[in-house]
């Protein structure tokens, strides 16, 4: 008996081979520990009662009518039964994952640690490999369905079979909700923070072109082609009163709106006095 | 800071580590990759020289503002090799291109000062 326990616990705990290949889950759960063990633990625990809570009906239904089931079109009595028998082989290890992180939690652990530990386990790398066969086992099951046709023998089997695919899609959506909610919207995008945008033409015309003179204007360069304004160049003051060859800041501005000394940005600049659109309209 | 310009679209400088920080004494060395559109778009800076920093990853990447959507037009050369050396005095934990070492930055920074001295000491002197 202690000996089963030994390789049971064994099987959940990876410590020893923990160096080799790390779980892209832990990159998540070193940027964002707390966030990532709640992700981690709500899927979890969805996870593992959903594949019961699947399995019980569809087990009661198939013992009920294993043989008029053999009589449809489509072997959609075997796509359920192993779909169960998958879902309730990785019932278990996602209640130990959850069972281990409320654990940890409880005791103020080491969440990174934890997570790795039971990422470099033989089980979770045997529940990966069932994952992946549920999810070929699924997209079999969803051409089974389409091509299958009314089953008079059985007709709840073909009710029954859209039940579950409707269940597992649901899952997914569930799980991509958690973790919409879980994480900081930093870490969902990555790349795109508020892209700044630019210019239309339209917005670039309502500024001001101005003949450079040494008398006028205080700049005397331009800090875009870092160049000095010849006399009579032809220069765009923003509303944050910079000025720039008109070449070199126009171009600049259908790339990003902002001014390149301030940062400021020149559609708000503009828009709440509507300086120069009134001017326009006049 | 020097700057060396080959004429062509890539360039060399380096930066001093900057006093009162990890990095003092060090020299770094740094690749400047013009894009053909310059200064409309941002310079490709990376390191040459590794460095023990939370925002510099393990291909020598820089993870700065300035230089993705932060960037103006107006920023020299000399601005940018600027703003480097201040991330060097001031690294920023938040925005971490490697969270290991902003973690222990956040938590233990002794460590962090030591380890990345250490570095300073193999690679950069």
């Amino acid at each position: 008996m202690a000996r089963v326990r030994e390789r049971l616990l064994g099987f959940f705990d990876g410590a020893e081979n923990a160096a080799e290949n790390p779980d892209p889950l832990l990159d998540v759960v070193h940027q964002y520990p707390e966030e990532a063990a709640w992700f981690i633990k709500v899927v979890m625990f969805f996870g593992s009662i959903s594949g019961v809570v699947i399995s019980i009906p569809c087990g009661l239904f198939l013992t009920m009518y294993w043989t008029p089931c053999g009589l449809c079109n489509r072997p959609l009595r075997y796509w359920i039964l192993v779909h169960c028998v998958l879902q309730l082989l990785q019932a278990p290890v996602r209640l130990v994952f959850f069972l281990r992180l409320c654990h940890i939690q409880r005791l103020n652990g080491n969440i990174q640690e934890c997570v790795r530990h039971l990422t470099h386990s033989a089980a979770w790398r045997t529940s990966k490999v069932v994952s992946i066969v549920t999810y070929g086992w699924f997209i079999l099951g969803v051409v089974w369905l389409l091509n299958s046709t009314y089953c008079k023998p059985c007709p709840g089997l073909y009710r029954l079979s859209l039940a579950v695919i409707f269940a597992a899609v649901a899952r997914l959506l569930m799980t991509l909700i958690v973790f919409y909610h879980s994480f900081p919207p930093r870490f969902q995008g990555q790349q795109p923070p508020p892209k700044p945008r630019g210019a239309n033409q339209e917005l670039i015309d309502s500024m001001p072109l101005i003949v450079y003179s040494p008398e006028v204007g205080s700049e005397t360069s331009c800090a875009v082609c870092l160049s000095e304004f010849d006399r009579d160049a032809v220069l765009r003051r923003l509303p944050c009163s910079h000025s720039f060859h008109r070449g070199c800041i126009d171009k600049w501005l259908k790339r990003n709106k902002v001014c390149p000394l301030c940062l400021q940005d020149i559609e708000v600049l503009q828009s709440p006095k509507g300086r120069w659109g009134k001017e326009k309209a006049a | 800071m020097y700057f060396f310009f080959d004429g062509g679209v890539k360039a060399m400088a380096t930066i001093m580590g900057p006093p009162d920080c990890p990095y003092s004494g060090g020299v770094f060395f740094l690749n400047i990759n013009f894009p053909s559109d310059y200064p409309f778009k941002p310079p490709k800076v990376h390191f040459t020289t590794k460095i023990y920093h939370c925002n510099v990853n393990s291909n020598e990447a820089i993870c700065l503002d300035i230089l993705k959507d932060q960037w103006s037009p107006a920023l020299t050369i000399s601005k940018v090799l600027l703003s480097i050396s201040s991330l060097l005095t001031d690294p920023n934990p938040n925005d971490p291109l490697v969270p290991e070492i902003s973690q222990i930055y956040l938590k233990d920074r002794a460590k962090h000062d030591a380890t990345a001295r250490e570095w300073v000491q193999k690679y950069a002197t």
